[in-house]
C-alpha cells in the first residue's frame, strides 16, 4: 500500500549510507545538508503523515476497509464513474496537449498578427475555474445558450441539449486546462537556444520539420510533467461532468466528494480516493523514472532569443489565423458573459438569458457599500500571499535536494513524502489537520494551533506542496548541469549559486507558480472553512455561503459579483508576473550572470591551455 | 574568500525578511488568542442575508459579545466534532434534530435547560436536556399552479410523495426533480419522510427499510429527472410550451416559499410561476424541520452562554426574530406573532418521525443510494 511505502521513507531519510562520518560532517556544506534532511523528515511526518494517519488509522486497518471495497465493485454507478473519470483524462492527455501547444505555438513560436492580444486570451484561465468557469460555458453552449441559438437559426433541427455528455465535458475540461501550456510550456520553449533552429534550418530543414524535430523535442521534460497535471485534472473532474455530464457522462470525483464531506460515510469515500489517489502515485513513479533516465537538451549557455518564424505557406498563414482567432474566442466568450450576467438577477442567472432591460447596478453597490465586504478580499488576498510564498520557499530547498541527489534514494523518498497530500482530497487532510493539531501536540513541541492562522496557513501550505514541487522540478530539470559545475569550479558557494546562477533561471516558473496558487487560493472553500479562525472569513467561504445558501433569493446574483471581483484581483496579479518590464528584466539579469560566468570559464580554459603547452614545451 | 561579504549580506536580508514574515504571523495569532476575551463565539447555518450582523447587533444590545462564525450546516457540525480536545465554539445555532441527535450522541453539547424550555411544544426539544427548539419549519412538495390544481388543461396535483413516482401515474413522470446530491438538510429530511414510512427491523429489511422502501427510492430515480439548480430555477426556466423544462414539483422548505415566489414571480413575468406554487399534504403529514440551539462542551464561558441561550430563545427575542426574518419560532409565545404565513405553514398536520433511527442510518442510505440508485 501506498501509505507503508511512504511511510518507509519518512524513515529512510537518516543517513544509513556507507560513508565516513567524521569526514561527511567535517564539511560545513554537509551541516546545511543535514539540517535540512533533519528539518524535511519532521516536516513531512508531523503535517503530512502524521494527521491524516491519526483520522485514518481505523479506515486501513479496521474491517471495513475489505466491506467498502467490495460495495465499490458491487456498484455499476460506481464503476462507471471511474471508468469515465480515466476515460476523460486519458482523452485529455491529448486534446489538452494539442490545444495547449496551438496556443503556445501561436502567441511565442510563429509569427501571427496580434499575438498580444490573442496570448491575453489564452491566458484567461489563470483568472477563473471550477463552478464559475462551466456556467460561463453553459450561458454560451447549454439548451438556450447564445452559441446553440445562432446554431439553431443556421440548423433549425439541431438539438438544444447537444452540449451534453462526454463531449462537452472534454470541451471544456480541455478549454480550461491549458493554463499549464500557457505557462510552464511558454516558459520552456523561451529557453531553447535559438541558434539550433538556425542551424536545423541552415542544414535545409523545412519549418514543420525544425518544429517536430528540434523544438518539441527540447520541449519533452515540460510536456511529461504538464501531462501528468493534466491526467490528474482530468481524473478529479468535478464542476463540469456535474454540470454538463448529463445522464450519461458522470465521473467519480463528486462521488467522493459526497462520501468524504458526510462523517458516516467518510471511510467510502477515503477508499476511493486513495485508489485515485495511488494511480496519480504510479504515473509520476513512471516519470520520474523517464526523468531521472533521460538526459535533456536544456537551456543554451550562450542564448540567442528565439525568433518569431513566418508560415511561408500562405494559406497555411490565414488557417493559423483563422484558428488563433477562433481559440481566442472560445477562450474570451465564457468570461464575457459571466461580467454581463453579474449584472442581472438571480431569475436571470438561472434561466441564462441576457435580458439589458433589467440591467442593474445593485449586486455590485450592495457589495461595495458594505463595510464588512471588503475583510474577507483583504484577508482572504493577505493569507493566499502568505501560504503561497512559504510553499514555494518551502520546495525550492526540497526540489534542490531533490534534483541534486536524484540518485540518493533519500532524496526519493523526500519526493514521495512531499507528494503524500496528492494522494488525500484537500477536505480530508483539512480534518486530519484540525483534528491533530486544534489541540496541544507532541509533534510541534506542544504548541497548539487552534484557533489561530498558522493552522489555516499550514493548510494551505501542505495542499499546495504536491503541484508545486511538480512544477519546479520540471524547472529544475531544464537547467544544465555544467552551469552549476562551472559556478562551483569558479568558487561559489551553494547558497551563492542557488541564489545568483539557478534562482534567475527558474524565477519565471517561480513567478508563475506564485500567480497561479495565489489566483487558486483566493477562493478556497474547503480548507478555509475548517481551519481559518473564528470570525475570519475568506471569500471563498463568503462565496459560498451565497451559493449555497438558500435563505436569500438573490444570493447567486451576488455570488457572480464576487467572482468578477475574484477576477479583476485574479487579473491583476496575472499582470504584475507577465507585465513586460518584470519578465525582461529578470531574463537580461539571467543572461549576464550566464555570460559572466561564461567569459570567467573561458578565460580560464584559456590560461590552463596556456599552462599546458608550456608545461609540454 | 572572494564572495564572502555579499554572501553575509544576503543571509542577513533573508533572515530579515524571514523574521519580519515570522513576526507578523505571531503578531496575528497573538492578536487572535488575545481577541478571545469575553467575546462567545455562536456557530450557527443561519446568519447568512445579513441575518448575522443583525444578530450580533441586537446581542451587543442586550449585553452579550458574540461573534457569530456561519457556514453549511454539515461543515459547522464538522468543526465541532473536529475541534472536541479544544473547543473554538461556545454556542452552536441551527443544525436539525438530526445534526442535534449526532451532537448530543457524540457527548460534545453540555446539558443545560434554559429559561423558556416550556415555551416550546412538547416532543420538539430534547427529552434529556441537551439541545431545545429554536424555529420550526416544514418541508414540503410544492408545484407550479399554472400547470397544476384545479381547472381546466390542469393536471390534478398528487397527493404525497410517493404518488409522484407511483409507476401507475405516468402523468407525473418525468415532471419532478430526482436529487443529484444528498448533501442538503431539506433533501435529508425528505429522505427520512420516506424512509420512516418503510421501517423494517425484519431480516429482509436493508439499513432499517424494508423491500418495499427502496423500491420507491428505484421508482424516484426512474421516473425522475436529474436536478439542476434547485426547484424554483426548474419551475422558472420554461419553454412556454414546456417541451424541454417539464418540471413541474419538487421540495422546498417552507420560510422560502414566499420570498422566492415573490422574486421569480416579479421578475420572470415573461416566464412562468404567474400563479405562483401550491403544496401538497399528505395524509401522513409533512416532515418538520426543528433548528435549536445547545452549549458545546468544554466552553470556557459556560455561564455566559447560558444567559445568552436563555436570552436567544426568549419570548422577546424570538418575536424579534421572527418579524425581521419571517421565521416560525418553536416558542409558542413568539409563534403568536410570527407572520399569517409562517403561522400558516407550520400548522400542518406534523409528520412523526424518529429522527435518531433516521440519523444512525443516514450514511448507508447515502451510500447505498449514491452507489446504486442515484443515475
Amino acid at each position: 500500500m501506498a501509505f507503508s511505502k511512504v511511510k518507509a521513507g519518512g524513515d529512510g531519510l537518516s543517513p544509513k549510507k556507507k560513508f565516513d562520518f567524521k569526514k561527511f560532517i567535517k564539511n560545513p556544506r554537509n551541516i546545511i545538508l543535514i539540517v535540512e534532511g533533519i528539518f524535511f523528515l519532521w516536516f513531512v511526518f508531523s503535517f503530512l503523515l502524521y494527521p491524516n494517519l491519526n483520522l485514518f488509522g481505523d479506515v486501513f486497518f479496521g474491517g471495513s476497509f475489505v466491506e467498502n471495497i467490495k460495495k465499490i465493485f458491487a456498484s455499476q454507478r460506481a464503476m462507471k464513474s471511474i471508468g469515465n473519470s480515466f476515460i476523460l483524462a486519458i482523452s485529455m492527455c491529448v486534446t489538452v496537449n494539442v490545444v495547449g501547444t496551438l496556443v503556445v505555438l501561436i502567441t511565442e513560436y510563429f509569427k501571427v498578427h496580434g499575438s498580444k492580444i490573442l496570448r491575453v486570451g489564452y491566458m484567461s484561465t489563470m483568472i477563473y475555474g471550477g463552478m464559475i468557469l462551466v456556467s460561463g460555458y453553459k450561458f454560451l453552449y447549454g439548451e438556450v445558450g447564445y452559441f446553440t441559438q445562432l446554431m439553431r437559426l443556421i440548423f433549425p433541427n439541431m438539438s438544444t441539449t447537444w452540449f451534453e455528455g462526454y463531449g462537452a465535458v472534454l470541451f471544456i475540461m480541455t478549454f480550461a486546462c491549458t493554463t499549464n501550456h500557457v505557462v510552464f510550456l511558454r516558459n520552456a520553449l523561451h529557453q531553447i537556444d535559438y541558434q539550433t533552429i538556425e542551424a536545423a534550418r541552415n542544414m535545409g530543414a523545412s519549418t514543420t520539420r525544425i518544429l517536430f524535430k528540434v523544438v518539441l523535442p527540447a520541449l519533452l521534460p515540460s510536456y511529461l510533467s504538464i501531462t501528468i497535471l493534466t491526467f490528474i485534472k482530468g481524473l478529479c473532474a468535478m464542476a463540469a461532468p456535474l454540470i454538463v455530464g448529463g445522464d450519461g457522462f458522470q465521473t467519480i470525483n463528486p462521488m467522493v466528494i459526497t462520501f468524504v464531506s458526510n462523517d458516516a460515510t467518510r471511510s467510502l469515500g477515503a477508499v476511493m480516493a486513495i485508489f485515485l489517489g495511488i494511480v496519480t502515485i504510479a504515473l509520476l513513479v513512471v516519470l520520474n523514472w523517464f526523468e531521472r533516465r533521460g538526459h535533456y537538451m536544456s537551456i543554451s549557455k550562450v542564448k540567442t532569443r528565439i525568433v518569431k518564424q513566418k508560415i511561408k505557406n500562405p494559406v497555411l498563414n490565414v488557417l493559423l489565423h483563422v484558428v488563433a482567432y477562433a481559440l481566442f474566442a472560445i477562450y474570451i466568450a465564457p468570461i464575457v458573459m459571466i461580467v454581463l450576467f453579474s449584472f442581472m438577477d438571480s431569475v436571470a442567472i438561472s434561466s441564462g438569458v441576457l435580458d439589458f432591460s433589467s440591467f442593474t447596478f445593485d449586486n455590485y453597490k450592495m457589495i461595495f457599500t458594505d463595510s464588512d465586504a471588503y475583510q474577507p478580499l483583504i484577508y482572504s488576498v493577505m493569507m493566499a500571499a502568505i501560504s503561497v510564498t512559504l510553499v514555494i520557499v518551502l520546495v525550492l530547498f526540497a526540489c534542490r535536494i531533490i534534483t541534486k541527489y536524484k540518485k540518493r534514494r533519500l532524496a526519493r523518498w523526500l519526493e514521495y513524502g512531499l507528494l503524500i497530500p496528492w494522494l488525500l482530497p484537500a477536505l480530508l487532510i483539512s480534518v486530519g489537520l484540525l483534528q491533530t493539531y486544534n489541540s496541544s501536540q507532541w509533534t510541534i513541541f506542544g504548541i497548539t494551533l487552534g484557533g489561530t492562522i498558522l493552522l489555516l496557513i499550514l493548510g494551505y501550505v501542505v495542499n499546495k506542496i504536491p503541484y508545486t514541487l511538480r512544477m519546479s522540478k520540471a524547472a529544475f530539470y531544464s537547467i544544465d548541469d555544467s552551469l552549476e559545475e562551472a559556478a562551483k569550479n569558479l568558487g561559489a558557494g551553494g547558497m551563492y549559486t542557488f541564489v545568483k546562477v539557478l534562482l534567475p533561471i527558474i524565477i519565471p516558473t517561480v513567478l508563475a507558480l506564485w500567480a497561479l496558487e495565489f489566483n487558486g487560493t483566493l477562493g478556497e472553500y474547503d480548507i478555509s472553512i475548517l481551519l481559518s479562525p473564528t470570525g475570519k472569513d475568506t471569500l471563498g467561504m463568503t462565496i459560498k455561503t451565497l451559493t449555497t445558501d438558500s435563505f436569500d433569493p438573490n444570493s447567486k446574483a451576488l455570488s457572480f459579483v464576487y467572482s468578477v471581483i475574484m477576477m479583476a484581483i485574479a487579473g491583476i496579479v496575472v499582470y504584475f508576473v507577465y507585465g513586460r518590464k518584470g519578465a525582461n528584466h529578470n531574463k537580461a539579469k539571467t543572461r549576464r550572470t550566464v555570460k559572466q560566468l561564461e567569459r570567467i570559464q573561458a578565460k580560464r580554459a584559456a590560461l590552463a591551455a596556456e599552462v599546458s603547452k608550456g608545461a609540454k614545451e | 574568500m572572494k564572495l564572502n561579504k555579499k554572501k553575509v549580506f544576503k543571509c542577513f536580508a533573508v533572515m530579515a525578511a524571514a523574521m519580519t514574515m515570522g513576526t507578523t504571523i505571531i503578531g496575528m495569532t497573538a492578536c487572535d488568542a488575545l481577541g478571545g476575551g469575553d467575546t462567545l463565539v455562536v456557530y450557527t447555518n443561519s446568519g447568512s442575508g445579513g441575518r448575522a450582523k443583525w444578530w450580533e447587533k441586537e446581542a451587543k444590545e442586550a449585553g452579550f459579545n458574540i461573534t457569530v462564525v456561519d457556514g453549511g450546516a454539515d461543515k459547522m457540525k464538522e468543526k465541532i466534532i473536529a475541534e472536541a480536545k479544544n473547543p473554538q465554539a461556545d454556542v452552536m445555532c441551527g443544525l436539525n434534530t438530526m445534526g442535534w441527535s449526532d451532537l448530543k450522541a457524540r457527548g460534545l453539547i453540555e446539558q443545560y435547560v434554559p429559561k423558556w424550555a416550556d415555551h416550546v411544544d412538547e416532543g420538539l426539544n430534547d427529552p434529556d436536556g441537551y439541545y431545545h427548539a429554536i424555529t420550526k419549519e416544514t418541508i414540503l412538495l410544492i408545484y407550479d399552479k399554472e400547470v397544476m390544481g384545479e381547472g381546466e388543461n390542469k393536471l390534478a396535483p398528487p397527493s404525497d410523495w410517493i404518488d409522484i413516482w407511483n409507476p401507475a401515474n405516468t402523468q407525473y413522470h418525468g415532471k419532478f426533480q430526482c436529487w443529484s446530491s444528498l448533501g442538503g438538510g431539506t433533501t435529508q429530511v425528505v429522505l427520512s419522510s420516506i424512509m420512516h414510512r418503510y421501517k423494517s427491523d425484519a431480516s429482509d429489511a436493508k439499513y432499517g427499510v424494508s423491500p418495499e422502501g427502496w423500491t420507491q427510492i428505484k421508482n424516484l430515480y426512474t421516473y425522475g429527472v436529474k436536478a439542476q439548480g434547485n426547484v424554483f430555477d426548474a419551475l422558472s426556466n420554461k419553454n412556454p410550451d414546456h417541451s424541454n423544462y417539464p418540471i413541474c414539483m419538487g421540495q422546498w422548505y417552507s420560510s422560502g416559499i414566499k420570498s422566492y415566489s415573490e422574486t421569480y414571480y416579479n421578475k420572470s413575468k415573461t416566464q412562468h410561476l404567474l400563479e405562483g406554487v401550491g403544496y401538497v399534504v399528505p395524509e401522513l403529514g409533512v416532515p418538520y424541520a426543528v433548528t435549536g440551539c445547545g452549549i458545546i462542551k468544554g466552553t470556557k464561558k459556560k455561564e455566559t452562554a447560558q444567559k445568552f441561550l436563555d436570552w436567544y430563545g426568549s419570548d422577546e427575542f424570538q418575536t424579534k426574530w421572527a418579524q425581521k426574518w419571517n421565521t416560525a419560532p418553536a416558542n409558542n409565545v413568539a409563534w403568536q406573532s410570527a407572520s399569517e404565513d409562517a403561522k400558516l405553514y407550520t400548522s400542518l398536520k406534523q409528520q412523526e418521525i424518529d429522527w435518531a433511527w433516521a440519523q444512525s442510518h443516514m450514511g448507508d442510505w447515502i451510500a447505498e443510494i449514491e452507489l446504486q440508485y442515484m443515475k
